[in-house]
């Protein structure tokens, strides 16, 4: 069964895959503020994540996450209870 | 600096400095002429399907309203807002439709966030096309339903999603497009009436872009796919195809008089214009009696699409009203589109905010109204514009 870490990092992949060359990415930083993330690159993301996980993501909860670690707790709780 | 002057100062409008959302179209007497930043231009970006906006029969409608009726309802449709024009206009689309009811709106927007609104609540389920307009995201937030995009045009994954809400499927409503309005790409419509059956979901159409344009008699996708008795609610407007503004919602299957009093873009508008209804109602009778500006609309939009792939463009993927020209770079789809406008040709201007992919959009809408030289001086900007960049 994965963690929450093994999300973050499958997910800190993923980011650095959309954003540009030469950006930090770290598990707290912004998706859009510091990482520079468009709206598409998101919906993007989401797409892979629900392909990889077997999941549906609800957009309903995509204001509450600001960074990786936001959405790997998203991802956790949608994997947990698919 | 207080919260209003922080949020003006955060935003920024594409291309502010070039002022491209802020330019005054001023039509000079034909649907498809007009001046724009002080050039005459043929408009090639209005959404004005079948050119209908200077129809007589249109202009005669509206004008002997306004001297009738007065220049305004200010009134909600729920109150002193339903004239007899309102009235009749959606007695006209049901029977048009052949639809148990209609609902008609102040706009095209309104119709969906009220429809939504109305249908949906928290124990709803939303699947909505990834590529979907902001007024059927904003119907689904309104709504406060759980929602959920599927990936653009792909029965499989909406299948997919379906399948994963269990019996909570019996309680979500699919909502897809027509044709899409940046791409003009059409949903493969009897394989997402298969799969909304098959998990006993029910499914809104916007045809929105599609009323008028596509079906046999103009009714729009589900008219041409033959799944009119499997959809359950068609929401529309008036201000492409009808030439004027509003919207309507209409079911064969259901009576959505009911919804009169929870869509609450409905119940708190004022209602249109009797001017506007008028106009509405004699756009619908052109659009029922006169097939040919279908027609000549397809006829339109093969030979820009054509010529526009020939000049090795890179297109939506199919032959449509809309024909939207991809451009990667945001300078060079501005750059593009200043030298279109300076050769005569007006087209919309998409920035990557509104754009379905990572790439700009020059949107080339056609019109039943381009005559051949006007279709000419469209395509001869779009080759000058090649051959500049090569």
């Amino acid at each position: 069964m994965k963690h929450r870490q093994d999300y973050a990092a499958r997910l800190k992949e993923l980011v650095n895959q959309l954003a540009e060359d030469g950006t930090v990415v770290d598990e707290d930083s912004d998706l859009v503020d510091d990482v520079g993330l468009s709206s598409i690159d998101i919906m993007e993301l989401i797409e892979q994540l629900e392909d990889e996980y077997d999941i549906s993501f609800p957009l309903n909860d995509l204001a509450e996450i600001r960074t990786i670690v936001d959405m790997a707790k998203e991802l956790e709780r949608l994997v947990a209870t698919r | 600096m207080n919260l209003v002057e922080r949020r003006i100062a955060a935003e920024r409008l594409p291309w502010g400095e070039a002022n491209v959302l802020g330019i005054t179209v001023e039509v000079d007497g034909t649907p498809t002429r007009g001046i724009v930043n002080g050039r005459a231009v043929v408009l090639a970006g209005t959404n004005n399907y079948l050119g209908l906006t200077f129809h007589p029969d249109c202009v005669r409608a509206s004008a002997e309203a306004v001297a009738r009726y007065g220049t305004g309802t200010t009134g909600s449709r729920l109150a002193s807002g339903t004239y007899p024009d309102h009235a009749a206009l959606e007695r006209e689309l049901a029977e048009f439709y052949g639809a148990r009811s209609a609902m008609v709106f102040t706009t095209g927007y309104q119709a969906n966030v009220g429809i939504i609104s109305a249908l949906a609540d928290r124990d709803t389920v939303l699947l909505l096309d990834a590529q979907s307009h902001a007024s059927i995201y904003d119907g689904a937030s309104l709504s406060g339903a759980t929602t959920y995009r599927f990936k653009h045009n792909d029965a499989a994954d909406l299948d997919k999603k379906l399948k994963r809400l269990g019996a909570a499927a019996g309680n979500a409503l699919v909502i897809v497009e027509g044709i899409y309005s940046m791409l003009g790409d059409t949903a493969p419509l009897a394989e997402i009436c298969a799969v909304v059956t098959r998990h006993g979901a029910a499914l809104l159409v916007d045809e929105a872009h599609s009323f008028g344009v596509l079906g046999a008699t103009g009714r729009g996708l589900a008219e041409q796919a033959g799944v009119e008795d499997q959809v359950d609610v068609i929401v529309g407007t008036f201000s492409k195809s009808l030439g004027c503004v509003g919207g309507y919602a209409v079911s064969r299957r259901h009576d959505l008089a009911m919804l009169r009093g929870v869509a609450r873009s409905y119940a708190f508008s004022a209602s249109s214009s009797p001017s506007v209804m008028a106009s509405a109602r004699a756009a619908l009778n052109v659009i029922r009696r006169d097939p040919s500006l279908r027609q000549r609309l397809m006829n339109n939009a093969r030979v820009v699409y054509g010529a526009l792939q020939q000049l090795g463009y890179e297109l939506g993927p199919e032959i449509s009203p809309i024909v939207g020209v991809h451009v990667r770079d945001p300078d060079a789809a501005l750059s593009a589109w200043q030298f279109l406008l300076d050769r005569g040709v007006y087209v919309n201007l998409v920035p990557l905010q509104g754009s379905p992919g990572p790439f700009c959009l020059l949107r080339v809408s056609m019109s039943a109204a381009h005559t051949e030289d006007q279709l000419d001086t469209i395509v001869e900007a779009f080759r000058a514009l090649r051959d500049s960049a090569s």
